[in-house]
């Protein structure tokens, strides 16, 4: 609320507010993240997930990774995605004539294990990857889906 | 309310500062240099080729993007470890690359940027004549 109420007293701190802003950024390169509760930096691939009426859709950041190569796996209420990045600069590094300036972009063998709400129905999952996303959608079971129960008029 | 965005943004844009600036995410690079050129790698999740803007102007390349929106509107977010919000970075590029030969392709969410040298820098090999 604090920062809040500096934060609209424009002008006096808005150059120190672009300052503010302008270091946050510095520090987001890599990985950015959404809070300060979230996972550490650094971690491959960041996950979103949502949970809606019908099912939860989870959607993992994986650009530059071949979505054949990538193992998704459902058991136990907990969605385990593994894989492999191998990126050009890395491959790069080994030939003398070429020099890495910067080398911010994750590489190497990644695994991360989501836990999921319970009533998943393992036989309904979906996965599909278009331009670094892989968006895989798990449906509930019918059971667990909210019923609408009609009331009877006497 | 609108009124002071619009403010800040004008300010912003007065001061030379890029208004994009504000709210957006940084995408990592990895940019190495072989003799003939320097390469550029962003991973850019999400960001089909059309929602692509690479400018050059004088000595600054800046690479904006717009992802496509992932998430399902109409469900709760369990967990949200990367925000959808717009790319943006720039670079400083120096005399030494040939501008108007630089080429720019998209894979899977990965930006490669290829930026050649100018001949004038690149390394020359001296024929010796024996006389």
């Amino acid at each position: 609320m604090m920062t809040r109420c500096f934060y609209d007293m424009e002008p006096v701190f808005s150059d120190f507010n672009r300052l503010r802003s302008e270091l946050d950024r510095q520090f987001d390169i890599g990985l950015p993240l959404a809070n300060i509760r979230s996972v550490p930096r650094g971690t491959f691939p960041p996950i979103n997930v949502q949970e809606g009426k019908d099912g939860v859709s989870i959607q993992a950041y994986v650009p530059g990774v071949d979505p054949k190569k990538v193992g998704v796996t459902f058991e136990a209420n907990a969605l385990t995605i593994k894989g492999k990045r191998e990126t050009e600069c890395a491959a790069e590094k080994d030939s003398p004539a070429a020099s890495c300036h910067r080398s911010e972009r994750f590489t190497g063998a990644f695994s991360r294990i989501v836990s999921l709400p319970e009533g998943l129905d393992p036989e309904k999952i979906e996965a599909h990857c278009k331009d670094g996303v892989m968006k895989i959608i798990i449906a509930k079971m019918e059971e667990k889906k909210p019923k609408q129960i009609s009331v009877k008029v006497e | 309310m609108a009124e002071q965005k619009g403010n800040k943004v004008t300010k912003a844009a007065e001061s030379g500062v890029d208004s994009r600036l504000e709210n957006s995410l940084v995408p990592p690079v990895d940019i190495f240099e072989d003799t003939d050129s320097v390469t550029l790698f962003a991973d850019l999740p999400g960001v089909a080729k059309d929602n692509l803007e690479l400018q050059i102007d004088k000595d600054t390349l800046q690479i904006y993007a717009q992802p496509a929106p992932a998430a399902d509107p109409n469900a709760t977010a369990h967990y949200t470890e990367f925000p959808e919000k717009d790319y943006y970075r720039a670079f400083t590029i120096g005399e030494e690359i040939d501008r108007e030969k630089i080429t720019a392709s998209m894979t899977g969410g990965v930006l490669k940027l290829v930026l050649p040298k100018a001949e004038k820098v690149k390394p020359k090999k001296i024929d010796i004549a024996f006389s």
